[in-house]
C-alpha cells in the first residue's frame, strides 16, 4: 500500500511538475501563409527550430495561403504567432483574392531581411556579356516566381528585341529545378542561399547596387529594365501579441538570426540584409510599405 | 524502434481493413490520418507498406471465405479461392495464396533494385515539365479508360475532380478559380481552396460504403473454414505451383510500373494468362483452381511494392490510396520524390521492412485466419455504419484543428447527393483527379507558357 501511495505522489509530483514547466514556457508560434517549397517555408522551419532551443512552446502551422492564414487568425485567439510576409505576396494576396492582411504598428515585429533579384541560368551554359546569350534566339524563356505581379519582363523585349517569355512556378525550388531541367532557358530569383550554392547553376547578375561576388549588378547588364533594382523584403508580422511582446519578438527575431548557424549561413550566403541591420538604420514598417508601394507603381505603370 | 511500430501499427491496421469488404485500405488510410498527421516521411512509408501488404493478406482470406470481393484485384480470390473453400481445400486456397505473396513480394523487390539506377539516372538527366505532363497525362487516360465500365463516366468524373480541386486559391497560375462565377464573397472559406477530407467523405468514402453494404449481404454463413493439414503439406502443394508462382511474379512486377494500372489489373491479367496457360494444358480446374489463384495472388503482391516507384521517385500517385498517402506527405510539409527515398539511402530500409511486413503477415495472418469464422456473427452493415460515424467525427475533428468546423460540414453535406451519384461510378477517378490537379494544372499552365505564350 504504502509503495502504491508513494508511486502515486511520485506520478503526482512529476505531472504537476511538468505542468508547471510547461506553464513557464514562453509560447510563439510560427504560421506559414505560403506555399511548402519556398524560402518563406524553409526560414520559418528555421525560425520554429531556433526558437524552440531557445525554450519557447512553438509550433509551426502551414496555412498554405492568405485566407487559410486570416481564418486562422481570427479563430486563434490565444497562442501568440509570427509569420513571415513578402512585399510581393502582400499586394498579391490582396489584388488577387482581396485577401487583406494589414501591417501595421499593432502587428509588426521587424522586417526580416532584404533580399536581392537574381537572373540565372544552368552552369554549363557559357557566354562573356548577356548579348552573347541571346546571339540567334527569338524567344527566351524565364522561370519565375509565381507571385511576382503583372508580366516583368516587357522592357527587357523591347530593349534586346528578342521575346521574353514569363514562365510561372511555385517557389523557389521548383522555379529552379526548371531552370536544372531545361524547362526555360534563364530563371528570375530572389538571390538566397538555395539558388546561390546551386551546383547546377550560374548566376550572372544582382539587383544590387554594386558588383557581388563578381557579379555586376543589373543596371549595367539591364540598364533599361525597371526591375533592376527591385530586391524584397520579407517582414515578420504577428496576430496575439501584446506591444510589449512585439518588442520581445523583434529582439528574439534578431537574436536568432545572429546566433543560429543555419540561419546566419542563410543570409550571408545570399547577401541578404538582416533585421538586425535594417532596424540598426530605423528600417521599419514604413520601409516595407513603401516597397510594397513601389510593386503596385511597377504593376501600374503597364509591367502587367 | 519508433520506425518499427509504424511498420506493426501499418501491419495490424492493413490486416482489419481487409477484413472489411470494399473499405479496404484507403479508408483505412483515411481514418489513420491522427496516428499519421506528425509523422516523418520514413515513417508514413512504413506505415503504408505494412498497411498495404496485410489488407492484401485478410482481403484475399475474405474473399475465399465469403466469396466477396474486398477489391477489383480479389475477383480471381472470389471465382477460384471460393470454389476450393466449397469444395473443402479453402485452406490450400489460403495457404498458397499466402505463400505467393511472399515470393512475389520478394521478386518485387529484385526488380526494383535492378531498375532503379537506370530510373534515377533517366530521371536526372530526362525528367523535365514536358515529360512530367506526359506521365500525368498517361496516368490520366490510363485511370480513366481502364477503370471502371464506362469512359464516358471516368471522363465527366475526372473533369469534376479537377473542378472540385481548382476551387479557391491556386498557385499557378497565380489567382482565384473562375472568381466571377463562384460566390466567393458568400463562402469566405471557398477561397482557400474545398479541404481534402470533407471532399473525400462525401465523393470516395460515401459511394463506396453503400456499394459494400450492397455486397455485404452476399456473405455466405453456411460453410465454415477448417485447416487439420501441416505446415509441410502446405509446402509440398505450393511447390507444385511455384511456377505459376514465379509468372505471377514477374508479371505483377512489370504491371506496377504503369501507372494507374495497379493491382487490379496484374491480378486479373495474371489470372486469365495462367487459366488460358491450364486450359490450353488441361490441367484447369473448374471446381476452383489454384494455380491461377496462386499467380493472380503472388501478382498482386509483386505489384503493391513496384507500383510504389512513380510515387517514391516522382511523387506522383498511381492508386487511390497512394493518393491520400501524398497528401498526407504534403500537409506535414514533406516532399517525396528519389532524392528524399534512394538517394537519401531510404529506399533500402523500406525495402527490407517490405519483406519483413510480407514474412511477418504470412506468419501472422495465417494462424489468424482460423478466427475467420466469427467474422460471419459480425453484422457487416454496423461495421460499416461505425466506419461512417468515424469519417464523419474525423472530416469534424479536421474543421475544428481548422477553426473552420462549420466551412468542413458545409461542404461535405453539400457534396453528399454527388457522392450519391457516383456511387455507379468509379470514384478512385474523383479521388485522383482531385489531388493530381494542382500538378497537372502547374505543368500544362508551364507547357503552354514555354511553347506557345
Amino acid at each position: 500500500m504504502k509503495i502504491k501511495n508513494l508511486i502515486l505522489s511520485a506520478s503526482l509530483a512529476f505531472t504537476m511538475c511538468s505542468v508547471t514547466v510547461a506553464d513557464q514556457a514562453p509560447v510563439l508560434d510560427v504560421m506559414v501563409p505560403s506555399g511548402k517549397t519556398g524560402s518563406t517555408m524553409a526560414q520559418s522551419v528555421l525560425i520554429n527550430d531556433a526558437l524552440i532551443e531557445l525554450g519557447y512552446d512553438s509550433k509551426l502551422v502551414h496555412t498554405g495561403n492568405c485566407v487559410n492564414a486570416v481564418n486562422y487568425m481570427n479563430n486563434n485567439t490565444e497562442r501568440p504567432t509570427i509569420f513571415l510576409y513578402s512585399d510581393n505576396r502582400y499586394y498579391g494576396d490582396k489584388k488577387k483574392f482581396n485577401c487583406n492582411i494589414v501591417a501595421k504598428d499593432d502587428n509588426f515585429v521587424v522586417n526580416f531581411n532584404l533580399k536581392l533579384s537574381t537572373m540565372c541560368v544552368r552552369a554549363d551554359t557559357d557566354f562573356t556579356t548577356f548579348e552573347d546569350f541571346i546571339k540567334n534566339k527569338d524567344r527566351v524563356t524565364i522561370a519565375t516566381t509565381n507571385t511576382l505581379p503583372g508580366s516583368p519582363y516587357t522592357d527587357l523585349s523591347k530593349q534586346f528585341g528578342v521575346d521574353f517569355v514569363r514562365v510561372d512556378f511555385d517557389g523557389t525550388k521548383k522555379t529552379t529545378a526548371a531552370l536544372v531541367a531545361s524547362d526555360t532557358d534563364m530563371m528570375y530569383q530572389r538571390y538566397t542561399g538555395y539558388v546561390a550554392n546551386h551546383p547546377e547553376v550560374k548566376c550572372f547578375t544582382t539587383s544590387a547596387s554594386k558588383a557581388i561576388n563578381g557579379m555586376p549588378p543589373m543596371t549595367e547588364v539591364f540598364p533599361e529594365w525597371s526591375l533592376n533594382q527591385l530586391g524584397s523584403i520579407q517582414t515578420v508580422m504577428a496576430s496575439n501579441l501584446t506591444r510589449e511582446q512585439l518588442e520581445n519578438a523583434k529582439n528574439v527575431i534578431i537574436q536568432i538570426q545572429s546566433e543560429n548557424d543555419k540561419l546566419r549561413k542563410y543570409l550571408a550566403d545570399s547577401y541578404m540584409v538582416t533585421a538586425g541591420e535594417m532596424d540598426a538604420d530605423g528600417f521599419g514598417l514604413a520601409g516595407f510599405l513603401e516597397n510594397v508601394q513601389s510593386i503596385i507603381d511597377l504593376d501600374a505603370q503597364g509591367n502587367k | 524502434m519508433l520506425d518499427f511500430w509504424f511498420v506493426a501499427s501499418g501491419t495490424i491496421f492493413g490486416y482489419l481493413a481487409g477484413l472489411i469488404p470494399g473499405v479496404g485500405n484507403v479508408i483505412m488510410m483515411l481514418l489513420m490520418w491522427p496516428l499519421l498527421s506528425d509523422a516523418t516521411l520514413l515513417q508514413m512509408l512504413l506505415f503504408y507498406l505494412g498497411l498495404i501488404s496485410a489488407c492484401q493478406f485478410s482481403g484475399s482470406v475474405v474473399a475465399t471465405v465469403f466469396g466477396v470481393p474486398g477489391e477489383s484485384s480479389s475477383m480471381p480470390a472470389v471465382i477460384e479461392g471460393n470454389r476450393m473453400f466449397h469444395r473443402g481445400v479453402g485452406n490450400f486456397a489460403i495457404s498458397n495464396a499466402a505463400l505467393g505473396s511472399v515470393v512475389g513480394s520478394a521478386v518485387s523487390v529484385f526488380t526494383v533494385f535492378l531498375l532503379l539506377p537506370i530510373a534515377v539516372e533517366f530521371i536526372k538527366d530526362f525528367y523535365n515539365n514536358n515529360i512530367q505532363l506526359i506521365i500525368l497525362l498517361v496516368a490520366s487516360m490510363s485511370i480513366i479508360f481502364l477503370l471502371g465500365t464506362s469512359w464516358l463516366i471516368n471522363m465527366l468524373v475526372f473533369g469534376l475532380g479537377l473542378v472540385l480541386g481548382m476551387i479557391g486559391f491556386n498557385h499557378v497560375p497565380f489567382g482565384l478559380f473562375m472568381q466571377n462565377f463562384l460566390p466567393y464573397e458568400t463562402f469566405e472559406s471557398m477561397k482557400g481552396g474545398l479541404p481534402f477530407f470533407p471532399v473525400i467523405a462525401s465523393l470516395y468514402v460515401f459511394p463506396v460504403l453503400l456499394n459494400t453494404m450492397q455486397q455485404s449481404s452476399e456473405f455466405n454463413s453456411q460453410s465454415k473454414y477448417i485447416d487439420n493439414v501441416n505446415f509441410k503439406k502446405h509446402l509440398s502443394e505450393f511447390k507444385n505451383n511455384i511456377a505459376s508462382s514465379i509468372r505471377g511474379s514477374a508479371f505483377g512486377s512489370v504491371i506496377g510500373l504503369i501507372p494507374h494500372v495497379g493491382t487490379s489489373v496484374s491480378s486479373n491479367l495474371s489470372y486469365a494468362i495462367e487459366k488460358n496457360l491450364g486450359l490450353k494444358q488441361k490441367t484447369y480446374n473448374n471446381n476452383g483452381d489454384i494455380k491461377s489463384l496462386v499467380a493472380a495472388e503472388t501478382a498482386n503482391n509483386s505489384t503493391g511494392f513496384t507500383s510504389l516507384m512513380p510515387l517514391m521517385l516522382l511523387g506522383i500517385p498511381i492508386t487511390a490510396s497512394e493518393a491520400i498517402l501524398l497528401s498526407y506527405i504534403e500537409a506535414n510539409s514533406l516532399t517525396i520524390d528519389y532524392r528524399y527515398t534512394v538517394e537519401s539511402g531510404m529506399f533500402i530500409t523500406l525495402a527490407l521492412y517490405f519483406v519483413f511486413v510480407n514474412l511477418l503477415c504470412f506468419m501472422v495472418s495465417w494462424p489468424a485466419v482460423s478466427y475467420i469464422n466469427y467474422i460471419k456473427k459480425v453484422k457487416m452493415n454496423i461495421i460499416l455504419f461505425i466506419t461512417g460515424i468515424a469519417i464523419v467525427t474525423l472530416v469534424l475533428y479536421n474543421g475544428y484543428l481548422n477553426y473552420n468546423i462549420e466551412f468542413y460540414f458545409g461542404v461535405m453535406v453539400a457534396l453528399a447527393p454527388v457522392g450519391y451519384l457516383l456511387r455507379k461510378a468509379e470514384p478512385m477517378v474523383l479521388m485522383i483527379a482531385f489531388i493530381l490537379q494542382d500538378r497537372i494544372v502547374e505543368s500544362s499552365t508551364a507547357f503552354w507558357q514555354i511553347h506557345f505564350s
